[in-house]
């Protein structure tokens, strides 16, 4: 006889007193004994009929007084409601709250973005700006957090929302420059307002406003069409030589150390953003100063 | 007027009497199969008022298999459904023992392995199996039960016993 048939036979309980004989103290005989031996320990528990009956008898009548059933599943009703609370103020928030669209520039990076009613946006480095997209039919609204150049699709009234002031405009081109303690707005195109925490002021084409630490200044510009910064060129007309440095370090990706340099100087001048050499020259060189470059991005400025 | 009980186990003491003949059935098929952390008293007691509540519709002939049914459905659709462990009981340890430590341990190893061999079983293996072998119950029993065939309670059964002599090796 195979094991098999053996294990069969065991398992039926069909073992032949010959069978037996043949594989008494084989391994298949062994470990099948053992388990047998075993298997009672995992017996259920012991049921006693006549509680569990009370138990329903008095399930069944409190059921039938209340005419609903067990007590102890109210959680689930409750987490039903809880689900459709949660479910319903998600859908809520989901429809009436906007999200806002957020693009970010990085150092010496710069991008273009199309608003919903193909207004140009063009970010430069290190620049933030957010807008609702849904909303944008009622209201054309941005969030300005840095400096960007504007071409706004002719319609209702455009604004652009900066920590320094607001700017609305019907359809036109402009520049807004929003960085610490400086905001400058330049219009190339149509009519702007520029609206600060001192004063509303009304730019034409070709004229700039622009406060630097509180000091305002209102310009007229010679004639240009778009920022010079599209070009690739940074451009100041008499600004304090600190925001030239600062504009400097956003478009190359570098830190400048200043070494007994006037910063509060006024420069007027352009550097161009894709030749590092060439751009230090362009600042150094008319405010009469060294610079030198180092590894690891460092760039030192010092006086002669 | 008298009310109609055929057709249906509405009079409390056939009811009663239901309970008596299929609980202890029942309860032990749960615990089998869905082991002690998932309740099978509770769902005894569950099942029995569900065929309380469909009194008119459920025969007497087949109240058994109502009742099997729908504990089985209700832990289907458990969604807090427990993995399934079945306890051994340790058998008190005597005041004076002639077995030896090693013995002992051995023994312990032996039904840890054997525990976790029955409960890594599928459920429909392992309550088969244990019927038959613990409960005594037969073939023919268990398949009525599952409602499945003789043939099918045999196969599961040998299956069965082939995996755990796997898992447990043989000693």
């Amino acid at each position: 006889m195979k094991d098999e048939d053996y294990i069969k036979k065991w398992l039926e309980g069909t073992l032949t007193e010959e069978d037996e004989r043949a594989f008494k103290g084989s391994e298949q005989q062994k470990s099948l004994d053992r388990l047998s031996r075993a298997l009672p320990a995992f017996k259920a528990p012991e049921y006693d009929v006549a509680d569990e009956l009370s138990r329903l008898e008095q399930a069944r009548t409190s059921k039938a007084e209340e005419g609903r059933i067990v007590p102890m599943k109210w959680m689930k009703p409750l987490l039903r409601v809880a689900a459709v609370f949660v479910l319903l103020s998600v859908v809520y928030v989901f429809l009436t709250r906007d999200a806002l669209t957020t693009v970010e520039t990085l150092v010496a990076e710069k991008t273009e973005i199309v608003l919903p009613d193909s207004s140009l946006v063009t970010l430069n480095a290190h620049s933030r700006l957010m807008y609702p997209t849904k909303k944008w039919k009622d209201k054309r609204k941005v969030t300005l957090d840095g400096e960007g150049f504007f071409k706004v699709a002719k319609g209702s009234r455009f604004d652009v929302e900066t920590s320094s002031g607001v700017v609305r405009v019907l359809g036109t081109e402009f520049n807004v420059k929003n960085r610490e303690n400086y905001f400058e707005v330049i219009c190339y195109e149509g009519l702007v307002q520029v609206q600060s925490a001192q004063q509303v002021v009304k730019l034409n084409p070709n004229q700039m406003f622009r406060i630097i630490n509180g000091e305002v200044t209102t310009e007229a510009l010679s004639l240009q069409v778009s920022p010079s910064w599209l070009a690739g060129e940074s451009s100041f007309s008499s600004v304090p030589l600190k925001y030239v440095i600062q504009e400097f370090e956003r478009q190359y990706d570098v830190s400048v150390i200043i070494k007994n340099v006037d910063i509060d100087q006024r420069f007027t001048g352009a550097f161009i953003h894709n030749d590092i050499t060439l751009a230090l020259k362009a600042i150094s060189l008319p405010v009469n100063i060294d610079y030198q470059l180092e590894e690891n991005k460092q760039v030192i400025l010092s006086g002669k | 007027m008298a009310i109609k009980t055929q057709g249906g186990v509405c009079d409390e003491k056939l009811y009663n009497e239901l309970f008596k003949r299929h609980a202890k059935d029942l309860h032990n098929f749960l615990h089998y199969k869905y082991g002690a952390e998932n309740n099978p008293g509770d769902l005894v007691q569950e099942a029995f008022l569900k065929l309380w509540d469909n009194c008119h519709k459920v025969e007497e002939e087949k109240a058994r298999s109502f009742l099997f049914t729908v504990a089985t459905n209700k832990m289907l659709n458990e969604l807090s459904k427990k993995q399934t462990v079945l306890r051994y009981s340790q058998e008190k340890p005597k005041s004076q023992t002639s077995e030896s430590p090693e013995y002992v341990m051995e023994e312990k190893e032996y039904m840890d392995k054997l525990q976790n061999a029955l409960e890594s079983l599928t459920e429909q293996q392992r309550v088969t199996f244990l019927l038959n072998r613990i409960e005594g119950k037969k073939h023919k029993e268990i398949a009525e039960m599952l409602g499945i065939s003789r043939k099918a309670v045999e196969k599961r059964i040998y299956t069965a016993l082939d995996i755990l002599r796997k898992k447990v090796g043989d000693i």
